[in-house]
C-alpha cells in the first residue's frame, strides 16, 4: 500500500512525538559526550579545535602558495574559504561513514534507530567546527568590512552547507551498511572530490566552458557561493543553493523515512 | 490462570551466509512460546542453538521470516550490561547515556542517578573515566543502570553473574524483586541452579528448534540426560 506524500510526511510528524523528542535529545547528548570523550584522549584537549584547521591551513599554503608559488595576493583568504568548509564536509563524512556499523551492538542490544548514530557524528563535527568557523568569520568581517546582508548570506551558505552534509552523511552511512567495500573507497573519493570543488582554486581559473559544470557540484557551489560574498559582497547563486537545498531536503526526508522503516532488515544485514 | 502478555508462534528465522552467500542458516525453526503475565520462562540450550537471536526477534530489533508474534507488552528491554559504554567517561555519564539508550527521557534517567550510584557500590568510582574499572564492576555499573529501567517484559541473556558472590546475590534479589511488583522475564543462562530458582517454565532449544517446554525442574532433568545422551 502507497502513501502519497503529503500522507507520508504527516505520519512522520504524528508518528511518535515522544519518541522523536527523545532521539533528538539522544543525539544532543550522545553527540556532546563524544566530543568530550574524544578530547579527553589529548594533552591539549579542546585547543585541538582551532590548531587542527589552522595546521591544514598552514600546510596547504606552504606547499601551494611558498613551494609551488601558485596563486594570487589574496590566496590565503581564497584557502581558508575552502578549506574549512570542506574539512567541515570531509570529516563529517568521515565519521558518519561508519556510525551504523561501528555502533551495531547498540543497534542491536537496544534497538536504538540506526539514523541516530549518523546525526550523532555531525552534529559532534558540527559543534567542533563551530569555534573555527565563528573566528574565521570575524577575520572576514574586519578584513573585508562585510555588511550585516553579507553575513545573512555567510550564515544562509553555512545553513546549505549542512545540508549538503546531512544528505551525504546519512546516504554514506546507510551504503556502508549494504556495500561494506566502500569504507575502502569513501578516503579516495575525499581526495578526489577535495580537488574538483575547488578547495585550492576559485571558479574563474579554470576554463569557461566547464565553469557551468563545475557548479553542478553542491561541495563546489557552497565553497563559490563562500568566495562570491566575501570578496564580491553578492550572493551569485541562488537560484542553484535553492534548487539543491530542495533536492537534498527530499532527498534526506526519503533517507530518514528508509532507515526509520527499515530497522530490522538494517539490523539483519549488521549480523549477516 | 494468567493472561498471555507474549505469544510466538511458529517463529522461524534465517540468514544468508556473508561469505558463501547461497547457503542459507537456518538459526530458528518453528519456535512457539508463551509468556504469561509476572512469571518467569528459560531458555536453556547450547551455544549457538538461536537464544539469543530468539530474543533480538522478541525485542523486534531483528525480523522474522515465518510466523507470528502477539505482543501485550508495553515495553520489553534486554538487559546489557556494557553495550554502549564510552570507556573515556565516567560512570555518571555512561549512565545517563546507557539509560538514554534503554529509552528513558535525559530528566527520567538523571532523577534516578544518586539510586543507580548507591546501588552499583562503585563510591568514587563512580565520578570516574570507567576505563579505571574492573570487568567486575563495569558490570555492576550495568546492572544498575538495568535494573532501574521500568519495563514489563525483561530479556536476560546470561547476564545475571554479576561481579562478586555478594553483589550476584543482591542482582538475584532484584530480579525477584521486580517480579514481585509485576514484570515477567525472559532468562537466558547456562547456570542450572539460577534457571531452577527463578524459572516457572523452561524450553529447551536445541539447532533452533524448541524440542521440550515443562516445569522448570523437569526440564532441568530432561536437559541433563539429553546432554548425557549426546
Amino acid at each position: 500500500m502507497f502513501h502519497s506524500f503529503k500522507d507520508s510526511f504527516n505520519m512522520l510528524i504524528k508518528m511518535d512525538k515522544s519518541n522523536f523528542t527523545h532521539i533528538l535529545s539522544l543525539i544532543l547528548t550522545k553527540s556532546v559526550y563524544n566530543i568530550k570523550s574524544e578530547f579527553s584522549k589529548n594533552r591539549l584537549g579542546y585547543i585541538w579545535v582551532f590548531l587542527e584547521p589552522l595546521l591544514y591551513i598552514l600546510t596547504y599554503y606552504v606547499v601551494f602558495k611558498i613551494f609551488l608559488n601558485n596563486g594570487t595576493d589574496e590566496y590565503i583568504s581564497i584557502l581558508i574559504t575552502g578549506l574549512v568548509p570542506w574539512l567541515w564536509f570531509m570529516k563529517s563524512i568521515a565519521i558518519s561513514s561508519t556510525a551504523i556499523i561501528n555502533n551495531q551492538s547498540i543497534i542491536l542490544n537496544s534497538g536504538t534507530s540506526p539514523i541516530v548514530f549518523p546525526f550523532v557524528s555531525i552534529l559532534q563535527i558540527s559543534i567542533r567546527q563551530f569555534p573555527t568557523l565563528f573566528f574565521i568569520l570575524m577575520y572576514f568581517i574586519l578584513k573585508y568590512d562585510l555588511t550585516w546582508a553579507s553575513i545573512l548570506c555567510l550564515c544562509l551558505i553555512c545553513a546549505f552547507q549542512l545540508i549538503v552534509i546531512i544528505f551525504s552523511s546519512i546516504l554514506v552511512s546507510l551504503l556502508v551498511v549494504y556495500f561494506r567495500d566502500l569504507q575502502v573507497l569513501i578516503p579516495s573519493g575525499l581526495t578526489l572530490l577535495m580537488f574538483i570543488s575547488g578547495v585550492f582554486f576559485s571558479r574563474i581559473s579554470i576554463p569557461d566552458h566547464l565553469q557551468d559544470y563545475f557548479l553542478l557540484n553542491p561541495i563546489a557551489l557552497f565553497i563559490e557561493s563562500y568566495r562570491s560574498v566575501i570578496f564580491n559582497l553578492s550572493i551569485l547563486h541562488i537560484n542553484q543553493l535553492i534548487v539543491w537545498s530542495i533536492i537534498l531536503i527530499i532527498g534526506i526526508y526519503f533517507i530518514v523515512k528508509y532507515i526509520s522503516s527499515k530497522k530490522q532488515y538494517i539490523a539483519l544485514r549488521l549480523i549477516s | 490462570m494468567k493472561k498471555v502478555i507474549l505469544k510466538l508462534e511458529k517463529i522461524n528465522f534465517s540468514i544468508r551466509g556473508n561469505v558463501t552467500k547461497n547457503k542459507i542458516f537456518h538459526i530458528l525453526k518453528d519456535v512457539s512460546i508463551e509468556i504469561k503475565d509476572r512469571s518467569v520462562v528459560g531458555i536453556l540450550g547450547n551455544n549457538g542453538s538461536g537464544k539469543s537471536t530468539l530474543l533480538k526477534i522478541i525485542m523486534g530489533i531483528l525480523p522474522h521470516n515465518d510466523g507470528k508474534i502477539t505482543n501485550f507488552c508495553k515495553n520489553i528491554k534486554l538487559l546489557t550490561l556494557t553495550s554502549g559504554f564510552d570507556h573515556n567517561l565516567s560512570g555518571r555519564e555512561n549512565t545517563i547515556i546507557s539509560g538514554m539508550l534503554y529509552g528513558q527521557s535525559k530528566l527520567e534517567i538523571e532523577s534516578k542517578i544518586n539510586q543507580i550510584h548507591q546501588y552499583s557500590e562503585l563510591r568514587e568510582y563512580f565520578f570516574m573515566p570507567i576505563s579505571t574499572y574492573s570487568t567486575g564492576m563495569l558490570s555492576r555499573l550495568g546492572f544498575a543502570i538495568a535494573i532501574t529501567i521500568p519495563t514489563d517484559l525483561l530479556l536476560i541473556d546470561e547476564t545475571l553473574s554479576v561481579g562478586d558472590i555478594s553483589f550476584s546475590k543482591k542482582t538475584e534479589k532484584s530480579i525477584k524483586d521486580k517480579l514481585d511488583n509485576g514484570m515477567s522475564a525472559i532468562l537466558i543462562s547456562h547456570s542450572l541452579p539460577q534457571l531452577e530458582a527463578l524459572c516457572d517454565e523452561i524450553y529447551i532449544l536445541n539447532k533452533g528448534r524448541i524440542i521440550n517446554h515443562g516445569e522448570s525442574s523437569d526440564m532441568i532433568n530432561y536437559y541433563k540426560k539429553h546432554e548425557q545422551s549426546n
